[in-house]
C-alpha cells in the first residue's frame, strides 16, 4: 500500500506537480538526513547534498524512468553526491575487502551473558559499540535494520558486490557481539566490585 | 532451507529471517515458529538474533526536527522553476526548454561541485550519432563512474575511460580504458561487457576485476575478483570467434590475474597476491586428522583455486589443523609444513609436490 502511494506521488511529480515534489520532499527527507550522517560527519555537506539532490530531481523530472523504488533510487543518488563531494573512498577501499576485517569465531557462550545484556540498557550500549565499527560496516547497518533495505539493495547502494556487503554486515554483527559481551562483561565486573569488599 | 550450521549473525543478516523480524506477517510467523520447533537446539540463537536486529533498529533511529526539515526545504524551493510547464510527451518543441533545464542544471552543478576537477566530456563517434562520453579523473582519489547498464567503475587518479551514453541497440557494452580501474559489472546475458586497454581486450557477463593499463607501461594486468573473465589480444577479439576456435588469450577465475607483455604479446597467468574467500561465510575449515588431499579440496572450494597434487604420494598424510582468517599462502605455508611438501604458484594453479608421509 504504502509503496503504491510513493508510487503515485512520483509519477505526480514527473508530470511537474509542485505539491507532489513537497509530499516526496518530506516523505523522504528524514530517512535521507539519517543515512547522510552515516556518510558524513559534516552536517552542512549531507545538506548542500539533499538540497542538490532535489534541485536535481526536479529539474531532470519528465527524464526520470519510473522506478521501482523511490526510496532506493533516492538513497542511491544522495550516496554518490555525498562520496563524490567528499572523495571520500580512496582506490584501496574499494578494491579489497581485506578492512571488512573478519573476527575470528569464538566459541558461543550466549546464554549467560543475554541475560545480563537484557537488564542494561543494551540499546545504548549498542550504539556506543556501533561508533566502534569501521565506516563501511556502520553504513551497512544502517542500510540493513534501520531502512530495511535487502540485502542485495544494500549492496547496490553501496556499490560494492552483494558477497561483500554481507561479509560486512556479517563482520559487523560479529564484532558488535565481542564489543558488547567486552563492555556488559566489564560493567557486570565493576557493579560486582563493592561485593567483593563486603 | 538448513539451518543447523547457522549461528546468531547468520540468522541476523538473513533476508527472510530479518524480514519477519522487521515486519512479520501470517506466513513468516508460522515459518520461523516451524523453525524454532524443528530444531530446539537454535531457539535460543533464533531469539537472540531476533533481539539483536530489534536493538539495532533502534540504536539507528533519528529523527531531524521541524525546523530543519523547513529551512532544508525553503533553499530548496528557491532554486527550483515553478512556472515551466512540463508535457507528458517530450518532443522538438521543448528542446529549448530542455536546453535551458541542463544550462540550469550545469550552472548549479557548477556552483555546487567547484571543487569538484574531473572532466566529463561527450564526444562523438565518426558516423554514428551515439554519444560516447568521456571521464578523465585529475582529482588525487578514486572517481566512482556510473554506466547506464547500473555496472559500477571506480577510476583511479589520472586515469580516463570512454562509454557510451547508453547501450540501447549495441550488441555489446564497449568500453575504453587508459591507466586504472576496478569494474563492477551488471550481469547482462545478451550484452557481454567489453573493456579495451591498450593491446587487449577484457571480456566479461557480470562479475568485477580490475584493470591496470598505464600508457607507459608495457605491461597490462588483469585480476578477477568474482565470476569468469576472458582476455584477448585486440586482434583476437576482431576475428568472428566460433565456439571451437582457440585465441591467443587466456580465462580467468576468481582470485586469478594475468599480465600481457606488448613486447612479445604473452599473457601470464598467476594468483593475486592475496586470494579472497569466494564464499565469505564459508569458515567450515577445521581437520581433525584429516586426509591432506581432503584438506587441499575444502582450500579449492573457499577460494575458487585449483590445487594440483600427487594423489598417490599425498595418501598417507594426515593432519589435524583449524583455519580462521588467515591468507591463503599462509594456509598452505601451515599445511605443507606439517605434511613436508613444498608448492608452486604455476599458470594460476597451486602445484604441491612432497615425497609423501
Amino acid at each position: 500500500m504504502k509503496h503504491h502511494a510513493e508510487h503515485l506521488l512520483w509519477e505526480r511529480f514527473k508530470q511537474g506537480d509542485r505539491d507532489a515534489f513537497r509530499s516526496l520532499y518530506e516523505l523522504f527527507v528524514p530517512a535521507l538526513l539519517n543515512y547522510g550522517a552515516k556518510l558524513s560527519s559534516d552536517a552542512n555537506v549531507v545538506e548542500d547534498c539533499i538540497q542538490d539532490l532535489f534541485i536535481e530531481l526536479w529539474s531532470s523530472g519528465q527524464k526520470l524512468s519510473s522506478t521501482t523504488s523511490v526510496k532506493f533510487y533516492l538513497f542511491k543518488a544522495l550516496r554518490n553526491k555525498i562520496t563524490r563531494t567528499q572523495n571520500v573512498r580512496s582506490l584501496s577501499s574499494a578494491m579489497t575487502t581485506d578492512e571488512l576485517e573478519l573476527y575470528e569465531r569464538i566459541p558461543s557462550e550466549e546464554d549467560n551473558i543475554i541475560n545480563m545484556e537484557t537488564h542494561l540498557s543494551s540499546v545504548e550500549i549498542l550504539q556506543e559499540q556501533i561508533k566502534l565499527l569501521p565506516e563501511r560496516q556502520r553504513e551497512a547497518i544502517n542500510l540493513r535494520y534501520y531502512h530495511n533495505f535487502s540485502n542485495e539493495e544494500m549492496a547496490e547502494i553501496m556499490g560494492i558486490n552483494y558477497h561483500s556487503a554481507c561479509k560486512s554486515l556479517y563482520a559487523a554483527l560479529k564484532s558488535l557481539k565481542l564489543n558488547v559481551k567486552v563492555a556488559v562483561v566489564s560493567l557486570a565486573f565493576i557493579i560486582s566490585l563493592p561485593a567483593l569488599f563486603l | 532451507m538448513d539451518y543447523s550450521g547457522f549461528d546468531a549473525e547468520d540468522f541476523a543478516s538473513d533476508d527472510k529471517f530479518i524480514k519477519w523480524v522487521l515486519s512479520p506477517d501470517e506466513s513468516s510467523e508460522q515459518y520461523w515458529k516451524t523453525v524454532q520447533e524443528n530444531h530446539p537446539r537454535l531457539r535460543f540463537r533464533i531469539q537472540h538474533a531476533r533481539s539483536l536486529v530489534l536493538r539495532l533498529k533502534k540504536a539507528e533511529e533519528s529523527y531531524p526536527s521541524k525546523a530543519r526539515i523547513e529551512t532544508l526545504w525553503k533553499k530548496i524551493d528557491e532554486h527550483v522553476q515553478p512556472q515551466i510547464k512540463r508535457e507528458k510527451k517530450s518532443g522538438f518543441p521543448y528542446t529549448g526548454i530542455a536546453a535551458a533545464l541542463l544550462l540550469l542544471a550545469c550552472a548549479l552543478y557548477g556552483v555546487f561541485y567547484s571543487t569538484r576537477s574531473y572532466e566529463s566530456t561527450v564526444v562523438s563517434v565518426e558516423g554514428n550519432s551515439r554519444e560516447l562520453v568521456e571521464e578523465v579523473n585529475s582529482t588525487a582519489s578514486v572517481l566512482k563512474v556510473h554506466l547506464q547498464d547500473g555496472s559500477v567503475v571506480y577510476l583511479a587518479p589520472d586515469s580516463r575511460i570512454s562509454y557510451p551514453r547508453d547501450f540501447l541497440g549495441l550488441d555489446t557494452r564497449q568500453v575504453t580504458l587508459t591507466g586504472e580501474a576496478f569494474f563492477e559489472v551488471a550481469k547482462n546475458m545478451q550484452k557481454p561487457f567489453q573493456v579495451k586497454a591498450g593491446e587487449i581486450t577484457t571480456k566479461v557477463i557480470g562479475t568485477s576485476f580490475r584493470i591496470k593499463a598505464w600508457k607507459n607501461d608495457k605491461k597490462i594486468t588483469v585480476s578477477v575478483a568474482e565470476g569468469k573473465v576472458s582476455v584477448f589480444s585486440n586482434a583476437e577479439s576482431q576475428k568472428k570467434t566460433t565456439a571451437l576456435h582457440e585465441v591467443n588469450g587466456v580465462v580467468l577465475t576468481p582470485n586469478q590475474m594475468v599480465v600481457y607483455e606488448s613486447e612479445d604479446a604473452s599473457f601470464t597467468r598467476s594468483l593475486v597476491e592475496k586470494p579472497e574467500k569466494i564464499n565469505p561465510f564459508d569458515n567450515k575449515l577445521h581437520f581433525d586428522n584429516t586426509p591432506a588431499s581432503e584438506v587441499f579440496r575444502s582450500l579449492e572450494k573457499v577460494y575458487g583455486v585449483t590445487i594440483d597434487y600427487n594423489d598417490e604420494l599425498l595418501q598417507d598424510c594426515f593432519l589435524t589443523v583449524s583455519f580462521g582468517d588467515e591468507p591463503l599462502f599462509e594456509k598452505m605455508d601451515v599445511v605443507c609444513r606439517t605434511i613436508g611438501a613444498n608448492y608452486q604458484l604455476i599458470d594460476g594453479t597451486i602445484l604441491v609436490s612432497g615425497n609423501g608421509c
